[in-house]
């Protein structure tokens, strides 16, 4: 929460400092506002959900602030300005630019941004407040995006700060229990050694604040995009996003009890990846394939798949909106991975239909496939436009699957909810 | 028909729909509430350690070293890391409440029931000394104990493990010698000394202790604190002030140990004397100087220390509270203390009876120091090296015409000769020979059937392991007249055995006089050679009765505390028995008829004392020997020239046969009183009248010759009976048989089944064990039927 805090303070300034520099010309600013109440399936009672995502746009200035709220014990939120990003036009192409602020450097070069499903989105850091649509993060730098001909760039880019992957938190107290957010991922709960089975009590060790935010980032791509390929080939080196903990543990018997008392260190070894992306256009599903490649364990690497089409019009009396729909899959290969990972063979399909000029049905299924970690998790959201800018939400969530699945420790989370969303 | 049929798909479609609906809502709230794949939200996960557990304890005492050294490493090593991954308030240090804390947990798991495990940690701990916690420096102390001590405790572990009964382990050569005692009390000192000074009373320690017992075992769990009790004094007696006298102090009594082995090491030697173990000859100026100093070394641990009495008061309580009769023997045998030790009474047993044990010890390895002067073995068996020396006792005890195959004269024989000399020396020194000397024999029979008998030790373990015990007093035991019996034919062998030049002439007119009334014990030759003979013989004895056993193939068959043989085996086995150690005997009876001869008497001897079963207990077959033994020995002290034939001489004053007379008269007397054979007033009436009525005298001389009373005729006249040819142990043992049990002999005569008798003598009828079981085909002739006068 802290890290948030700093964070957010870091790149509000960022972004305050972003719309001095920027110039207001052309300026556009949008807000979409959502409020909900949902009724999960493991409670009684009712949780509000706030989320407001506020993009501010003009020529050499891009910025979005994402706020994210959800009531009650298990609650969290976060202030999230992501990206924001002020551009310095090396010249009137403007295909030449340094930019400073917060992005993915493949945000500027892809037809679509880099998405978690995605082989490099998997593995970037990204923020999972909302756990069920993870968004990935951008680094806080600079970057360059230099032409190198008509279809091809360099893109660069470096960051001094990092930020590690923003998730559920697990609420460590002082007497080493735990008090977590609804999608924190539980650690295991007690100890069994020689027939016997303690609890256990955690206590976080971290390095300094600073020792972990301030390392070095360094990105590199070489993109081609023409009428019929996109393409870019990357490598990078950068903290791994996500904690390995390492523990120590001991047994402490006081006052006629024993525990095990763990010592977490949570540690971000640095990482070197390489990876590649080719999008044929052409054809139908205009399919992305897209490979990475961790430089120092080759055993660890990771494949996706992605295809776009547009979504089935089964009204015909609808008015066709521009409505992308998407399938895919994710997957690791090789070596087997302690925990359970959204890339355990993941399958995924995004698809939103207009059933109507005003109401639009749209669903999402995910699926993990590999052997002993079977789950899913299956959207459905009916959205009424009642008015232009205004619309009336109705969703169900289901998640199922067996225990150590990605979806299965979130299984008794199903819900259904209520909402309103303003867009102007 | 159109509209028919819409109308049935209409109602189809809406049973599907509605039979979907109905299942999909199943389907519907397992997904709903996360069921469909699995119950619920998941359970957080249990971290499973699967520590690698060292190999078993016990392999640390395997003769395999390397694999014990690993063992012990992997267990310090093991333990070590229990203490890193243990956090208590210390660091480096579990108190006594975490340890009862993991304990509880099971962490720790010394039983199936929790209380009983917490019981026993603390158990441990306190006899340790660690009482209120333990260091990682303390279980490294306890680790390099371990090692330094491991040979020893191998040693002793594997010889627990070993198939030898216990005892005899002190005494095999290649058994446990001083060396490994001193070891083992000097290692176990040395653990006592890591721990803490505690104190605890026999009732704290045994609440510390039982819960290690089952309390399937009520006894032991009850004679706990007694038996804590009885060791804490013998404790205080060894190590007197050093120790407290009431307490268990574990510090103190490692201390004490240590002191103890390091006071006594240079005494050494004389321990490894005692156990046979030592060289006298190769070591002879170890044990020379050992034994130099052994009273000196025993008074000085004595003096400047207060040594308190050890009370025998503990020893009945002990038995008290097991249920089981006190130690009969023990007890009979404290009565004498006064005598043998002025400073003890029957209920204190004062220390300085180690200054007379060690005296002993030290007269023991000096007598065989002189004796063997000029002898030589180097040997590592060196007590079956020959003899060839002179060692006044026991040339006199030893003969070579009887048991030659289990004795000779060697230095094994001189060996036990010797001890037997310094035990005779310390009595005569305590005792006053012509007052007490009829007591002398109940003493030393005492003292044997203190070491022989088994009874109580065998008690004791039965009633700890809540088995039968033999509940009888021995007081009160035929079982005990017998061996009294066997005493008092032992004794008559010590006055006859010995080959005392002579005076055994002396002896013989003294055996004469005697005077015996009815249940009279008849004393024996209280001197130096006539106790070292009763020792001796009884030794003797001992071992014949080993040797059968094993060389016979008898079966026994063991009952409580007591040993059973088959009773017929016996008198099967009883030809080889008599021609492999008595062949006098045996040859003289397979010329007579061996049934009606030694077939006759020794059924006599061996008479059941338990009618109703065919079996005896394995100390009756002594009687055998003895028997034999007596006979020889009463043939080599009347026989005079040692022509092996009894004469009428007149020649010198010694009549032969008058000799025999004379003996056989006691001997007789003395198996009626032991009632080995059954007592007849007008036996006894005949044998005062054979002594002393001279015509009677006359016949009886002329039926030992004859070896039968029957037919004397006029050769019972003098100058007939004068000049009647000799008697033989043959014709003797004739005799005897027609006097012990004339129809038994009158069946055998007639060539028909005799009366019933116990199981075994149906052998001695119709020549059932001539034709059977001698070893050596019988000599044709058979003297008795033959008139050769």
């Amino acid at each position: 929460m802290f890290l948030g805090i700093r964070g957010g303070v870091t790149v509000l300034l960022t972004y305050t400092l972003a719309l001095i520099l920027a110039r207001p010309s052309n300026a556009a600013i949008e807000d979409d506002l959502q409020l909900e109440v949902f009724k999960y399936a493991s409670e009684r009672a009712p949780t509000f959900y706030l989320s407001n995502s506020t993009p501010y746009y003009s020529n050499e200035f891009l910025g979005q602030m994402n706020l994210y709220f959800e009531s009650g014990a298990k609650g969290a939120w976060s202030v999230d300005p992501d990206p924001v990003r002020v551009h310095l036009f090396l010249d009137d192409t403007k295909r030449n630019f340094f930019w400073i602020g917060r992005e993915h450097p493949l945000n500027l070069t892809r037809t679509q941004p880099v998405e978690p499903t995605s082989a490099l989105g998997n593995i970037w850091a990204q923020n999972q407040l909302d756990a069920l649509n993870p968004r990935v993060s951008g680094w806080i730098g600079l970057g360059l995006l230099k032409s190198l001909g008509h279809t091809d760039h360099l893109n660069i880019a470096y960051s001094p700060f990092f930020i590690p992957t923003f998730g559920p938190s697990l609420g460590f107290t002082n007497s080493g229990e735990i008090n977590p957010s609804r999608y924190a991922r539980l650690p295991p709960a007690s100890v069994e050694t020689g027939g016997v089975t303690v609890p256990i009590r955690y206590e976080l060790h971290t390095d300094q604040i600073s020792k972990i935010v301030l390392q070095n980032q360094f990105f590199a791509a070489i993109t081609h995009d023409d009428d019929t390929i996109n393409s870019d080939i990357y490598a990078y080196t950068s903290p791994r996003p996500n904690p390995v903990p390492l523990t120590n543990a001991k047994l402490v018997p006081a006052n006629g009890q024993v525990t095990a008392n763990v010592q977490i260190d949570a540690q971000f070894p640095r990482e070197d990846w390489a990876g590649a992306r080719l999008q044929y256009k052409p054809l139908v599903f205009q399919p992305a394939l897209e490979f990475t490649q961790n430089l120092k364990q080759y055993d660890n690497h990771y494949v996706s798949f992605t295809g776009y089409f547009d979504s089935p019009q089964l009204n015909p009396f609808v008015v066709k909106r521009t409505t992308r729909a998407s399938f895919g899959m994710l997957t690791h290969f090789g070596a087997n991975l302690t925990d359970s990972d959204l890339s355990d063979f993941l399958v995924f399909v995004k698809l939103p239909i207009e059933l109507t000029n005003e109401l639009t049905w749209r669903t999402l299924l995910e699926l993990t496939l590999l052997t002993q970690r079977q789950s899913g998790y299956w959207l459905n959201e009916l959205e009424y436009a009642i008015s232009k800018g205004f619309s009336v939400l109705f969703a169900v969530r289901v998640l199922s699957g067996v225990d150590n699945s990605y979806f299965g420790d979130w299984r008794a989370e199903g819900s259904y909810s209520l909402g309103m969303k303003w867009v102007w | 028909m159109g509209v028919v049929v819409r109308s049935a798909v209409k109602k189809l479609g809406i049973l599907i729909i509605l039979g979907l609906t109905l299942q999909g809502c199943g389907i519907a709230r397992n997904i709903w509430d996360g069921s469909l794949m699995g119950a619920g939200a998941p359970k957080r996960k249990t971290v499973v350690i699967d520590g690698s557990s060292p190999p078993a304890f016990e392999t640390i005492f395997s003769k395999n070293d390397a694999d014990a050294l690993n063992t012990l490493d992997a267990w310090k090593s093991n333990i070590k890391d229990s203490f890193n991954q243990i956090q208590g308030k210390k660091s480096a240090y579990l108190s006594s409440d975490e340890i009862e804390t993991l304990v509880r947990y099971g962490f720790v798991k010394l039983d199936d029931n929790t209380e009983r495990s917490v019981a026993r940690a603390k158990c441990i701990l306190t006899l340790l000394g660690f009482r209120n916690g333990i260091s990682a420096d303390n279980v490294d102390a306890l680790f390099d104990w371990l090692k330094t001590n491991r040979p020893q405790l191998r040693d002793f572990y594997q010889a627990f493990l070993a198939d030898k009964p216990k005892l005899e382990l002190l005494f095999d050569q290649d058994g446990i010698n001083s060396q490994d005692l001193i070891a083992l009390l000097r290692a176990f000192g040395s653990l006592f000394e890591l721990g803490g000074n505690e104190a605890l009373t026999p009732t704290e320690m045994a609440d510390l202790l039982r819960p290690w017992v089952p309390d399937e075992y009520p006894h032991a769990k009850n004679s706990i604190e007694s038996g804590l009790s009885l060791t804490i004094g013998v404790i205080s007696s060894l190590c007197g002030d050093r120790v407290d006298s009431t307490h268990w102090n574990g510090k103190k009594i490692g201390t004490c140990f240590a002191e103890l082995t390091e006071h006594f090491k240079p005494t050494a030697p004389v321990f490894d004397f005692l156990f046979g173990r030592l060289n006298p000859f190769t070591q002879k100026n170890e044990l020379n100087e050992a034994n130099a100093r052994l009273i000196r070394d025993i008074k000085s641990w004595l003096d400047g220390h207060h040594h308190p009495a050890f009370q025998t008061v503990l020893v009945s309580d002990f038995s008290k509270k097991l249920d089981i009769p006190p130690p009969y023997n023990f007890f009979k045998l404290a009565e004498w203390l006064p005598t043998l030790n002025k400073a003890s009474t029957p209920a204190k047993l004062d220390p300085t009876l180690f200054i007379d044990l060690g005296g002993i010890i030290s007269n023991w390895a000096l007598n065989f120091q002189t004796a063997t002067a000029k002898e030589n073995c180097s040997l590592y068996n060196w007590r079956k090296c020959d003899f060839k020396g002179d060692y006044d006792a026991a040339d006199q005890l030893y003969s070579d015409e009887y048991a030659t195959l289990i004795r000779s004269k060697n230095l094994d024989y001189i060996y036990k000769i010797s001890l037997y000399d310094a035990a005779a020396k310390f009595l005569l020194s305590k005792l006053d020979s012509e007052r007490e000397g009829h007591q002398v024999q109940a003493l030393v029979t005492l003292v044997i059937r203190l070491l022989d008998s088994n009874a109580y030790i065998y008690n004791v373990v039965n009633r700890a392991l809540e088995k039968p015990v033999d509940p009888s007093s021995i007081e009160d035991s035929t079982k005990n007249i017998r061996r009294e019996g066997l005493a008092e034919l032992a004794a008559f062998a010590a006055d006859i055995v010995p080959e005392r030049g002579k005076d055994h002439q002396g002896m013989i007119r003294r055996l004469a006089r005697t005077a015996v009334g009815e249940g009279e014990t008849i004393p024996y030759t209280v001197d130096r050679l006539g106790i070292i003979a009763f020792l001796s013989i009884y030794d003797l004895i001992t071992n014949l009765r080993e040797d059968y056993l094993k060389k016979y193939d008898l079966p026994v068959q063991v009952e409580g505390p007591n040993d059973y043989v088959k009773r017929k085996m016996i008198m099967e086995a009883l030809p080889k028995m008599l021609n492999d150690h008595f062949p006098d005997i045996y040859q003289q009876c397979v010329a007579w008829g061996f049934e009606r001869t030694c077939g006759v008497a020794y059924t006599v001897l061996l008479d059941s004392p338990d009618k109703g079963r065919d079996d005896l207990q394995t100390y009756e077959i002594d009687f055998l020997s003895l028997a034999s033994i007596l006979i020889e020995s009463m043939m080599n002290r009347c026989d005079q020239n040692g022509d092996g034939v009894l004469e009428s001489q007149l020649k010198f004053g010694f009549d032969e046969k008058s000799c025999m007379i004379n003996l056989a008269r006691n001997l007789v007397i003395r198996l009626m009183n032991a009632n080995i054979v059954k007592p007849d007033p007008k036996t006894k009436r005949l044998m005062d009248w054979v002594q002393k009525i001279g015509p009677v005298r006359w016949a009886g001389k002329v039926a030992l010759r004859k070896g039968t009373i029957r037919g004397l005729g006029i050769q019972y006249l003098p100058p007939f009976s004068l000049v009647s040819r000799g008697a033989t142990i043959g014709s003797v043992l004739s005799l005897a048989a027609e006097l012990m049990d004339s129809d038994k002999v009158k069946a055998i005569e007639a060539g028909v089944e005799g009366p019933p008798g116990d199981p075994g003598d149906e052998l001695i009828y119709l020549g059932r064990l001539t034709e059977r079981y001698l070893p050596t085909p019988p000599i044709s002739e058979v003297y008795y039927l033959e008139d050769e006068d």
